[in-house]
């Protein structure tokens, strides 16, 4: 009895002890996290596990926040998927929102960025993108970054997004561009707060902002002081935000999302986040935090507790947001332990404008003629006036019709009887 | 002969004039388009359409939209309609931008990631139309719902309000 108490006691006393600390995580632990994102979205509800992600109704997202981090963030880890597939799908998608006055966006141009990073990762070129609406190929570069009038209009994410957009694409800017490296950099440079964080109002440094801005600096440091400065600066108020539990938060909240951002920023950076001691408190790095939002699921959910301003992400479910997001800081994570390059850098891969020009296949003439049909058919009988009226009289005349035919059967009949 | 051809031409002509006086619509068009009558058994709900923040901010406002902008910024007074059952707050402001002929335009819940329909312009004015804290917001009964537009159930009674707000970062929530 001594003994098992005893036992008991050493065992008790062993697990008091213990100290919850950070163990790194393995390139492959990475690799497998962000493979696993993957396999939760190809899995239907049903279980069964698609070929490919990018395939079905999935498509139906290329050119939208729901779809083009996939393709970024899986051409990043170098995953094979059909990217043929959401580069048509986008093409499309694109193609047709160009036709329309404001293109893809009356007031954002970070829905050219997006699309820009999407065509990057699925090798496409962005200066000759899709067919526009008088023929010639779609700049997405020049519409969305060079010439794009008041690129900050939606607020920093514009210039921030528009950086890094410029630097992702290895495409020369032009002599008379309205936005070039050095004007978006002015523009954040002097919007950096004291605390070297970056806000969209106040005084007061955003995790999120401060980490994108940083993402956009990351291709300047190693040639420009003023930028190293900067990116500097947002590193250490990145560590000052840090929270008690190694993450970050937004408005207060704790968040996946805010984590990713951070973490993917910091590797952007060449900065390990498991590894320099400014990003460990209490035994917990912004990977730790990161990892913390997985679900059994492979997926990725936003925040453990409800966060009112964010209505639709509910607590300890996947969240396709956090999905997307903790995929790509995975990858960047992933690339920065197995010295591959930066995940925002396309200036080493192929691209191409090769199907550029395609058209949906116009439909066939059998196709034309019913659809002919039904606007002509459309177009009458949407004239139809006081129709109650017009049915009346209609059966009115019908049933006259009707009994005077009758009328003349039974005459007739009678007569051939009488016959 | 001559009769059952007279029968059968005036069942012909019947029938075409019967389709030809009905208005065929998909049971979604006929629900969309069709506004019901307020009876006093009806449950009723109310919106309006309010964008006179932008007169506080007129130097952000993109110059196109200047047109645009209504007497004292009301796109739409305070309304009362039918409330169907199942509606959503979206499913009213889709109604009622139609029957008054607004221009609204939203992006489905399947195309963002956030699962929720985004309203994306009513009136023309979008997302940072009047600088980059502006944009659509919609309360109900004077609060800010806990969910997207397109997940708040209405009920009885209910007034929902869309506001144009230049200041969103101001915004109690």
């Amino acid at each position: 009895m001594k003994k098992t108490v005893s036992l008991l006691l050493a065992f008790l006393i062993l697990c008091t002890l213990s100290v919850p600390c950070a163990a790194a995580a393995a390139p492959e632990a990475v690799l497998r996290a962000a493979e696993e994102i993957v396999a939760y979205k190809k899995t239907a509800p049903d279980g069964t596990v698609g070929e490919n992600l990018f395939a079905g109704d999935f498509l139906n997202a290329a050119g939208s926040t729901a779809g083009d981090w996939y393709p970024f963030g899986m051409a990043a880890l170098g995953m094979a998927d059909d990217y043929a597939a959401y580069l048509a799908a986008l093409r499309e998608n694109v193609r047709v929102r160009y036709q329309a006055e404001g293109a893809l966006s009356p007031n954002k141009a970070t829905e050219w960025h997006r699309v820009i990073l999407a065509a990057l990762s699925c090798g496409a070129d962005p200066t000759r993108f899709c067919m526009g609406p008088d023929g010639a190929p779609v700049d997405l570069l020049a519409d969305g970054v060079f010439f794009r009038e008041n690129v900050g209009r939606q607020g920093l994410n514009g210039y921030i997004w528009a950086l890094i957009a410029l630097h992702a694409c290895p495409c020369e800017t032009p002599a008379n561009a309205v936005n070039t490296e050095e004007t978006l950099f002015a523009a954040l440079e002097e919007r950096q707060l004291a605390n070297g964080g970056w806000a969209a109002a106040g005084e007061a440094a955003d995790a999120d902002l401060t980490a994108m801005a940083l993402i956009a600096l990351a291709p300047m440091a190693a040639k420009n002081g003023a930028a190293k400065a900067a990116a500097d600066r947002a590193i250490e108020c990145l560590a000052s935000l840090q929270n008690a539990e190694g993450g970050y938060e937004n408005g207060g909240f704790a968040n996946c999302e805010s984590c990713a951002v951070v973490v993917a920023a910091l590797c952007e950076n060449g900065v390990d986040p498991e590894k320099d001691p400014r990003f460990t408190k209490n035994g917990r790095t912004p990977v730790d935090a990161l990892l913390s939002y997985r679900l059994p699921d492979g997926s990725f959910t936003h925040a453990f507790i409800s966060d009112p301003e964010n209505p639709s992400a509910v607590p300890m479910e996947p969240n396709d947001m956090s999905c997307q997001q903790a995929l790509y800081a995975l990858a960047a994570y992933y690339n920065l332990l197995t010295g591959k390059g930066r995940i925002f850098d396309f200036s080493g891969k192929p691209l191409s404008d090769a199907g550029w020009d395609v058209l949906p296949a116009p439909p066939s003439a059998a196709e034309q003629a019913a659809d002919t049909l039904r606007q002509r058919l459309g177009d009458f009988f949407a004239e139809q006036t006081n129709r109650k009226t017009v049915i009346a009289a209609a059966l009115a005349l019908a049933v006259i019709l009707g009994a005077v035919a009758l009328a003349v059967r039974a005459k007739r009949r009678k007569g051939r009887k009488d016959a | 002969m001559k009769k059952d051809i007279l029968i059968i031409f005036a069942v012909i002509l019947a029938l075409a004039v019967l389709i030809g006086g009905s208005n065929f619509q998909s049971v979604e068009e006929y629900y969309l388009v069709h506004i019901d009558d307020i009876t006093p058994e009806s449950e009723t709900v109310f919106i309006s359409i309010d964008c006179s923040d932008v007169l506080n901010h007129l130097d952000r406002l993109d110059k196109a939209l200047l047109d645009e902008i209504p007497p004292g910024g009301v796109i739409l007074p305070r309304t009362e309609y039918v409330l169907r059952p199942g509606d959503t707050a979206f499913d009213l402001l889709k109604r009622t931008a139609r029957h008054n002929a607004i221009q609204m335009e939203y992006q489905g819940a399947d195309r963002n990631a956030f699962g929720s329909v985004y309203v994306q312009g009513i009136g023309y004015l979008y997302e940072f139309s009047c600088g980059p804290e502006s944009g659509w917001v919609y309360l109900v009964n004077g609060k800010f719902p806990d969910k997207g537009c397109s997940g708040y159930e209405l009920s009885d009674g209910d007034w929902v309000q869309w506001i144009y707000s230049c200041e969103r970062s101001n915004f109690e929530f």
